[in-house]
């Protein structure tokens, strides 16, 4: 075996050990005890109602989260992306800014707006005199609406790029055989945009059913897998939770298997494509004057609760009872975060946890591309299939993966005791990034003209002077795409970590929920908004990268 | 030139998969010498190229420069110089970084490379480009700091892969003036590879023609076109008409649905015809000659083509005169005794 099929084969099985190992040992822990194979586990969650309620609920909901993030996604996208009327750039800009939002601070957010004591309550009871408010936060109801809101971006987006794909003649050969505008939209648009449409209902399915966050604080009393496993891990029946895990696992299979079917149909493509058509201008008049005032009316709706947030965060603690707006402002909240050491020990923790794992996974990432992509070993389809692994698998059921493997001394096995340590919540992060950064440099190095390294070797470079002075070079973009959005994915987790983590190294994420429970939400939001800010410059660097090419 | 070839490449074979890309590639070079690798795409050229620079390592066969076996040679270690069909300069450094890295691989330190950089920099007439970043560059300013690179490592050969065809039409016939000119200057042994009869012809002064893999003859422009091995080399380098023909026991040539004189050396029994469009001429009266229709005439200048239709089937591309023939007619050609290849039959 050569040097590099030596290579390839060994990063497989360290990615193996990272993302598989843990998920295998799920499934043995799911029917096995300490007196050897067992039912009992599988047994107890077939015949427990409440088991197949909470399954029921995910897939519930992750369904009409699907239904709902289309409906606001893509119209939105028809109407930015094929009408023209003033102000179009800047909004279509701002409906898509609650992609930025870390999961844990758009359901802080809605928090904060749709709160029983939140803005718009405050706004209510003010106007009406009432006592609270009319409504409460809480049940499927409230995971839908922020589902929706998080998650109608992946419907928006992607159908502007498809849109932004089409081609231009063929809707006017339409048009020009007679075709009205529902065929056009029916026969050619609509076929034109599937794999666009299948695409962003996969994402949205998929984040759907992994979501923690919003379940997790507006649940109330409807039940979901996530939320489950975590309260079944919390009362210590972790054999029960190794099943649940294992059913959410499927779930979470059966749907990419599924969607992929959909998304993958023969898609018939031209072969030439054609300019995209141009946006239809919106002739001036109360048409144009309505259309204008409902689209910056949309943009302010979703810009509510990031607004919102940054309004709390500027309010001092108890200040804020039952005036509409906040009587007083301070950014003491902000202060707080950097001067009291207990509050900068969470920022310093997640700063230097993201840090490592985006840094160890932008490693294993270029690795992966190095020998898969570029030096094509043997190995290649493998170590793909393991880096992508970690996306189609719930953070939750990693998360139980994790502290299943890592909580074991057995190092004849291949498992240390990392849970309580401080390596477990990098490692989390690490196994949750891979498929980030590897997604972008893997893509990075597809698009590397190989002669490029073949003439540095030919001018006499080394393998390793080759890597440094040029392979890095010209992947830069794809590594500061993928890092950026890794390091935000990371530095905003709360799915493994409310599963993961110590005092002492207590992230963000917890800090904000600690904070909420202390009903300091002047702080939380103060961290909230750090949060956000970072994730914004992440998708920034990310999007420079994909406007340089 | 020293009477031991510099270059010797013997029996190369490459199979990627099921496909064998060349099958036995090997031609000598003199030092000092260029080699045109001729062929239509599929023909191996490519891939004897990377073979020769050592980005692929060939199943079998050899590859050996001054005597010494450089066949599993990485291509670091070769010395070569390469200069790709899209140049693959690095986009990241300026004109002068690019240049001067195959130094900086060398270990050659900073101060040392700025003498060898500006040198070779006047040498493809880039001088004082140091800084310029490569964005900035035409398509033929890029093919000169891709030339510059590979010459300031002093390289034992150098190797072109289709050195015109990223460049306009407009720019081409300067640019091999100029790559002439530069390539001769250096006396540098040279192979480069093209699919461009004239850019082979006008570079190297031989030709290895490649067919499926095989090099089908090596030679001089002259030589493949009056002399060409095999009916490929005959159809692929300059223009021609193939024809079934039968030569007879009294030495005359059946073809076309006429009789002409067997060319020299002929040897009786069924052959594959290539006929060169000065094989044949209009007849005079008394002589024999083949029976034909014109079917289409293209004016060229000093002469014009025109496509005959033969009693047997068969079209004939010949040149006369513009004025000979009008479309339309029937007419009678003779043999001129020059431009007739003969070829035992085989599939076509």
């Amino acid at each position: 075996m050569t040097r590099r099929e030596t290579a390839g084969w060994a990063l497989a099985l360290l990615l193996a050990w990272l993302v598989a190992y843990p998920l295998v040992l799920v499934l043995l822990g799911a029917v096995r005890d300490a007196a050897g194979w067992t039912l009992g586990p599988l047994r107890r969650f077939g015949v427990e109602p409440q088991e197949w309620t909470a399954l029921r609920g995910s897939l519930v909901i992750s369904f009409a989260s699907v239904g709902l993030a289309a409906a606001i996604g893509v119209p939105l996208a028809f109407l930015f992306g094929r009408r023209e009327f003033p102000g179009r750039r800047l909004l279509a800009g701002l409906v898509a800014l609650p992609a930025v939002l870390p999961p844990l601070v758009g359901v802080l957010a809605f928090l904060f707006l749709f709160g029983e004591r939140g803005f718009l309550a405050h706004l209510l009871t003010a106007l009406t005199g009432g006592a609270e408010a009319p409504w409460r936060l809480e049940g499927a109801g409230a995971i839908l609406l922020v589902h929706g809101y998080s998650m109608y971006v992946y419907f928006y987006l992607f159908t502007l790029a498809g849109l932004a794909g089409l081609d231009g003649a063929q809707l006017d050969a339409a048009a020009s055989l007679g075709a009205s505008r529902g065929r056009i939209l029916r026969r050619i648009v609509f076929p034109a945009l599937r794999p666009a449409l299948a695409g962003a209902a996969l994402l949205t399915f998929m984040t759907s059913l992994g979501s923690f966050s919003a379940p997790y604080l507006f649940g109330g009393g409807f039940r979901v897998m996530t939320t489950q496993i975590v309260s079944t891990r919390l009362n210590g029946d972790e054999a029960l939770a190794m099943v649940q895990t294992l059913a959410l696992t499927l779930a979470a299979l059966l749907a990419l298997a599924a969607f992929r079917r959909l998304e993958g149909g023969n898609v018939a493509r031209g072969g030439s494509k054609g300019a995209a058509p141009a946006r239809a201008a919106v002739a001036a008049g109360w048409r144009r004057t309505a259309l204008v005032a409902g689209a910056w009316l949309v943009a302010l709706v979703m810009l509510l609760p990031p607004l919102t947030l940054l309004l709390v965060s500027f309010v001092p603690a108890g200040t804020w009872t039952v005036e509409p707006l906040p009587p007083a402002y301070t950014v003491e909240n902000y202060t707080a975060l950097v001067r009291e050491p207990e509050r900068l020990r969470p920022l310093l923790n997640s700063l230097w946890m993201a840090s490592a794992a985006t840094l160890a996974s932008v490693v294993l990432a270029v690795a992966a591309g190095q020998l898969a992509v570029r030096r094509r070993v043997s190995a290649g389809r493998l170590i793909e299939g393991l880096v992508a692994l970690p996306w189609a698998v719930p953070g939750t059921v990693f998360a139980i993966a994790l502290a299943t493997a890592f909580g074991v001394h057995a190092p004849w096995a291949g498992r240390v005791v990392l849970v309580g340590t401080l390596w477990i919540l990098p490692l989390a992060y690490l196994v949750r990034n891979l498929p980030i950064t590897a997604r972008s440099i893997l893509a990075g190095y597809r698009g590397l003209d190989p002669a490029h390294e073949e003439a540095a070797a030919s001018l006499g470079a080394s393998r390793w002077r080759t890597l440094r002075r040029v392979t890095l070079p010209l992947l830069r973009p794809a590594i500061a795409a993928g890092a950026a959005l890794a390091f935000a994915t990371a530095l905003g987790d709360f799915v493994t970590s409310v599963l993961l983590y110590t005092y002492r190294t207590r992230p963000i994420s917890m800090e904000i929920l600690g904070s909420l429970r202390q009903a300091d939400v002047g702080v939380a939001a103060a961290y909230g908004v750090a949060l956000m800010l970072v994730s914004a410059l992440a998708f920034r660097l990310g999007a420079e990268r994909s406007t340089a090419g | 030139m020293s009477d031991a070839p510099f270059l010797v490449v013997e029996g190369l074979a490459k199979r990627f998969g099921g496909h064998a890309a060349v099958q036995g590639v090997g031609f000598t070079l003199a030092r000092g010498e260029v080699l045109a690798v001729l062929g239509p795409s599929g023909s191996g050229k490519t891939t004897t190229l990377r073979l020769l620079g050592g980005f692929e390592v060939p199943d079998a066969g050899r590859i050996a420069v001054d005597g010494a076996d450089v066949t599993r040679l990485p291509p670091a270690a070769r010395q070569f110089g390469v200069v790709f069909q899209h140049y693959a300069l690095f986009p990241h450094l300026d004109v002068g970084a690019n240049v001067a890295f195959g130094l900086e691989s060398r270990g050659v330190r900073a101060a040392m490379r700025t003498r060898p950089v500006a040198e070779a920099l006047a040498l493809v007439d880039l001088a004082g480009f140091e800084r310029r970043r490569i964005g900035e560059l035409s398509g033929g300013q890029q093919q000169r700091v891709a030339l510059a690179r590979a010459l300031v490592i002093q390289p034992r050969i150098l190797l072109l892969d289709e050195p015109l065809s990223n460049l306009d039409p407009s720019l081409r016939e300067r640019t091999r003036r100029e790559l002439r000119g530069l390539i001769r200057r250096t006396a540098i042994t040279t192979v480069l590879v093209t699919h461009e009869q004239d850019d082979a012809f006008d570079l190297a002064d031989r030709v290895a023609v490649l067919e499926a893999g095989r090099v089908a003859q090596v030679g001089t422009a002259d030589d493949l076109y009056r002399r060409p091995a095999t009916p490929f080399v005959a159809g692929f380098i300059g223009r021609s008409t193939p024809l079934a023909g039968e030569v007879t026991a009294e030495g005359t040539l059946r073809v076309g649905g006429g009789t002409v004189p067997a060319p020299r050396g002929a040897v009786a029994g069924p052959v594959r015809v290539v006929a060169r469009p000065e094989a044949f001429r209009p007849a005079g009266p008394e002589e024999p000659a083949l029976e034909a229709l014109v079917d289409a005439r293209r004016f060229g200048g000093a002469t014009a083509t025109y496509v005959l239709s033969l009693p047997t089937g068969e079209t004939l591309e010949l040149q006369a005169p513009p004025g000979a023939w009008e479309p339309g007619t029937r007419v009678r050609v003779a043999s001129t005794g020059e431009g007739l290849h003969l070829f035992p039959p085989g599939p076509a």
